[in-house]
């Protein structure tokens, strides 16, 4: 159940995610239309969303599970997606907001402009999770595992133990690569 | 490398459960002032004491502008400085029956935007048509331009009245324009203190009677001369 739910959560982040994007380029364009100022300062503004939607892409072109199976990450995501469609939707239609009859744009750039500092922050601090949560993925005992990934484990330490005692220090090599093979296998079997 | 992966899981776990916390604050805080700001002021706009109150007023001020004819006037004040008054009077009516307050006659419920509405018509029609506009000769009252001696006699007050009114504060006109920005309150501030709708009615509705008191004055002292009680 859970992990039905993650992967309609995994894909509908990235659908919210443009679906914001969309809607946050059209009010800032509009508002930087507005107050005349130069349009490539808007583009600053959208430098989160661009981050976010690559470090989407590369979750799932490199089918990075440390991230796509994180249901807590997706959870968030799509919980800062749905704050943004709401100050969107109050942007658009909340007409008690008196700015919006007020200003006559049919947005209320007042509320918007309010709105925008912290969705940038979020949406910063979701990547910067995203990456660590890639770091936290990666595997970096694969070079160990390489040695004698085919041998089993057990069989290698009981031979080496049976020899005499000047051999003891290649007890101990053998035993750690044992054990780190057995920590790279767990940990493909968790991913 | 353990070591440093575990540290790495912490913060990040803690990163996101920060943005989590965040995320919920501000849908929790939006939702909060989008209901807040939606509480409508359910009552009649005409049965409103404030409302009937104000229409007295504004009709004896007409019944005393009316109450000039020109050919039966005997006072001291010229007969062209009374028939202008009368117009001025007839002009604050007009003022204070704008088309915002004749759109809410009809109401039963009184929205955030109304409110801002009946203020904004305020100050562009009362204070400015009315009081600067057609009664701005009482801030200028003095030997030269007026025979009443009630008038000279009490011009201070009301040049002091008149410039009350004027000065005073548009300080919920503000405060209305501020409900599109983001502020909290706290329940209970929100609960005992704010109801931004009805207190600003209330708060519109005093300062439209207190502009037609000033005029009621004017009126009574018009109507007086006419009469002759004076002088």
């Amino acid at each position: 159940m859970i992990k039905i739910i993650n992967n309609i959560l995994s894909f509908l982040k990235v659908i919210l995610l443009l679906v914001c994007f969309v809607f946050c380029l059209f009010i800032i364009i509009n508002m930087y239309i507005r107050l005349d100022k130069n349009l490539f300062n808007a583009l600053f503004n959208f430098i989160p969303f661009v981050l976010l939607f690559i470090l989407f892409s590369i979750n799932f072109i490199f089918k990075q599970k440390s991230v796509n199976r994180n249901v807590f990450y997706n959870v968030t995501c799509c919980l800062v997606f749905v704050m943004i469609l709401f100050s969107v939707y109050r942007t658009f239609f909340d007409k008690n907001m008196i700015f919006l009859t007020r200003l006559g744009y049919g947005i209320n750039f007042n509320y918007f402009a309010d709105m925008i500092s912290p969705i940038k922050a979020m949406l910063y601090f979701l990547s910067l999770s995203n990456v660590l949560l890639m770091v936290d993925g990666l595997n970096f005992d694969n070079k160990l595992v390489s040695v004698d990934d085919s041998v089993p484990a057990m069989e290698t330490e009981t031979k080496v133990k049976s020899d005499t005692k000047t051999q003891n220090s290649k007890t101990v090599k053998v035993s750690k690569t044992t054990k780190s093979s057995k920590i790279t296998k767990t940990g493909k079997s968790n991913k | 490398m353990d070591f440093l992966k575990q540290y790495i899981k912490v913060i990040n776990y803690s990163l996101i459960g920060m943005v989590f916390g965040f995320a919920c604050f501000y849908i929790l805080a939006n939702a909060y002032h989008y209901l807040e700001i939606r509480k409508d002021f359910v009552t009649e706009f005409s049965s409103q004491p404030l409302v009937t109150d104000l229409n007295t007023k504004i009709n004896t001020v007409l019944s005393n502008a009316n109450s000039f004819d020109s050919s039966k006037y005997r006072g001291k004040m010229s007969t062209s400085q009374m028939m202008l008054i009368s117009q001025n009077l007839k002009s604050c009516v007009s003022a204070f029956k704008n088309d915002t307050v004749n759109e809410m006659i009809d109401k039963d419920r009184i929205t955030i935007v109304d409110v801002y509405n009946l203020r904004e018509s305020y100050d562009d029609k009362v204070l400015s048509g009315c009081i600067v506009g057609s009664l701005n000769w009482t801030k200028t009252i003095d030997e030269k331009n007026t025979k009443s001696k009630y008038l000279l006699n009490n011009r201070e007050m009301i040049k002091l009245y008149s410039n009350y009114l004027l000065k005073e504060t548009s300080y919920l006109k503000k405060d209305l324009l501020n409900n599109s920005s983001y502020f909290y309150n706290t329940s209970i501030a929100s609960n005992s203190v704010k109801d931004s709708t009805r207190d600003g009615f209330y708060e519109v509705m005093s300062s439209y009677n207190k502009a037609a008191d000033f005029v009621l004055y004017i009126s009574n002292w018009f109507k007086n001369e006419v009469e002759g009680n004076y002088d």
